[in-house]
Order: C-alpha cells, then structure tokens, then sequence
C-alpha cells in the first residue's frame, strides 16, 4: 500500500467512513486517544459555526 | 470495546470541553460589557449618564457635553443591545444612579416587546446572562419559567454564552484572508460600515409595525428603566437618535411616524421624562455610517443636547 492510500484510508477512519483501520494505525479503537479526538473536533464546531450567522458584530 | 472504554473516552472528551470552556472564558474576561461596567465602576460618580446601543455610543461626546454643562457625563451605552441589557446596565452601575439620564433610541424600540432567546442573546447582548440574568429572563421569558431556568443554566458555560468571543476571532481572521488582493472596505469602532445598511428594515414592514405601535405602551423593561430613574429622583431624557436624511426620509417622513412619535411624546411624559426630538440635528458629514455618528457629528449632537438640558 503506497504511502498515500495508506493517509487516505486513515483519514476515512478517523472521518467514520471506513470501520477498520489501515494496517499500522498505533491508536486501538480503545484508546482514550478517541475521546481527545472527538473533543477538539466539537470545539472547532463551536469555534466555526459562527459562520451561519448573518451578521457577525465585531467591535473593533 | 467495553463500556470503560467508552466511559474513558467520554471523560477525556468532557475533559477537552471544559479546558475550551476556561479558554473561552479567559478570552472574556475583557468583552466589552464586563470592560464597560469595570470603567463605570471605577470612575467618579456621574452627573450625566447615557444609555442606550451603538448610537448613543458613538454618539454621546462626553467633552464636548461637559464644555457645555460642566459636571461627569459618562456614557454606559454598549453597541448591539436592547432596552433589557439598557436596563441590566443601568442597575448595575450603581454608583451613577444620581445622574440625569439620557436614553437615545430609534425606531419603535422603546414600544418594541423584548425579544431574547438563545440565537438573539449572544456578543454584548450575552451581558443577560451573566449580569442580574433573573432581570433579563424575567422580561425576556416571562411566561415560559422553564425556558428562563434552562438559559440560567447555560450561563454558566462560557463556551456557550460567549460563544461569539470566538466567532469574532475566526471572523476577523477570515475577513483578513477574504479581503487580500481585494479594495479596503471602510470600517469604524463598530465594524463594517456597510454591514449596518444592511440592519435597516423594510419601509412598508416598518410602516405596518407603526400602525401597532402607535397604540403600544411602552415595552415593560423600557417602563421599568424610566420609573428606576424617576425613583432615584433623577431627570430623564429620552433622545430619538440623530439618522442620516435618507433614513429619515424612508422611515420617519410619513403619519404614521408623525402619530407614533406623538404618542411616544405623551408615554414619556407620563413617565415624567423629556422627549427629546433630535432625529434631525445632526447632517449626513457628521454620520461615519448608515447609523453611527462620527466624531464631528457626535461632537455636535452632544453640544445640541446639552444646550437642550440647560434650557430646560
């Protein structure tokens, strides 16, 4: 497996979209690793969602 | 995977929230409303308070007022705010409660019911949250109990209710990136000038909620705020804030205007404030936008207003 199939399918993983793993990943699916994983994802949606709003007010 | 597995996991993630949660409040610490009523607290009490939203901000000249009337003019009035936050400050900064008061509006805000919720309650008008919120949510929920007890609740997550101290960040961070290579578009203190064009209502939806208004009392915050005002023995003036003639043209030149206003007139009067009819003091030089005054303008408009208490 070249080295940019291998990045693709870990990012499909860590995406949900592929349920196993490339051969090599060093992070079991029990890892707390995951929750860390998750938690930042949540924060950047809270850091980014703003972006829906129609007005954002920047006081300069 | 077993459910201590799970159970791990979850706790780290809870534990990443609540690190962003002390990051989000650290980069608070300093929002406008908190820095506001830190200066307030901090200054000598005032002869002359100002309240109101960014109109007034921009507008009140506290110099050029005192050239004219001597006295502590201090403006309390914060961009981006209805009569609930106006009435939240006002409590709040106790130390001014001696001072004649002077609250700018426009349109039919001071008839206007007060409209709150999650999506309306964030920047400066999350100041409900954290400031007196039992005022706040007694007048922005006062028939859904439950509803005030849930964004109580939220209130203690900085993540949540301050949410746009982020957004503001990542917004400036991709107004920088959008704007390369492209013409500088004029900003003031409040943000984009045009950006607040685009706030102004529909002329015949404004002249529909006239027809309303016209018969309106006013809103229970505003009604509160006025009578904390006249309870602390104080004068009250109530300034319709200077707009730009094409403003005024669209929204303030018809009857149903002229009817509103004259009953806005008689409701302050009962509320034994002054009216004071200013929508038109101030040129279209003296406007940094479609609403704010500039430097010049405010410096004017401060002058008229104080000329207008000392011939009182």
């Amino acid at each position: 497996m070249t080295r940019i199939v291998w990045l693709k399918r870990a990012c499909e993983y860590v995406g949900g979209e592929r349920d196993d793993p490339p051969p090599g990943v060093p992070v079991s699916i029990r890892s707390p690793f995951w929750g860390l994983w998750w938690g930042i994802l949540a924060l950047l949606i809270a850091a980014f969602c703003g972006q829906s709003s129609k007005f954002i007010y920047i006081d300069f | 995977m077993r459910g201590r597995h799970v159970l791990a996991q979850l706790a780290v993630a809870l534990a990443v929230l609540a690190a962003g949660n002390f990051v989000v409040q650290f980069l608070a610490r300093n929002a406008v409303p908190r820095a506001l009523l830190r200066t307030a607290a901090a200054a000598e009490p005032a002869t002359d308070l100002f309240l109101g939203n960014s109109t007034m901000a921009a507008g009140a000249d506290t110099e050029a007022f005192a050239g004219v009337v001597g006295g502590r003019p201090f403006n309390l009035a914060l961009g981006a705010t209805d009569p609930v936050e106006h009435l939240v400050l006002y409590r709040a900064a106790a130390r001014h409660h001696r001072a004649a008061v002077y609250y700018g509006f426009l349109d039919t805000q001071l008839t206007d019911m007060p409209r709150g919720d999650w999506d309306a309650l964030v920047g400066n008008r999350a100041l409900a949250y954290y400031v007196e919120p039992e005022v706040s949510f007694r007048h922005y929920f006062p028939h859904a109990p439950l509803r005030a007890t849930g964004l109580s609740l939220a209130a203690h997550f900085p993540l949540v209710v301050e949410r746009t101290t982020v957004w503001a960040k990542v917004e400036a961070v991709r107004r920088r990136l959008g704007g390369l290579g492209m013409p500088k578009r004029e900003t003031n203190r409040f943000g984009r000038a045009e950006d607040f064009a685009r706030l102004e209502a529909d002329p015949t939806e404004f002249a529909e909620r006239l027809d309303g208004a016209a018969r309106a009392p006013l809103s229970p915050p505003v009604a509160e705020l006025f009578a904390a005002v006249r309870a602390n023995g104080c004068p009250l003036y109530v300034v319709a804030m200077p707009m730009p003639a094409s403003y005024r043209l669209r929204y303030y030149c018809g009857s149903g205007w002229e009817s509103y206003r004259a009953h806005l007139a008689a409701l302050i009067r009962q509320a034994g404030g002054t009216f004071v009819p200013s929508a038109d003091w101030v040129a279209d030089s003296g406007f940094a936008d479609a609403l704010h005054l500039n430097g010049d303008g405010a410096r004017e408009f401060s002058v008229r207003l104080a000329a207008f208490e000392r011939a009182k």
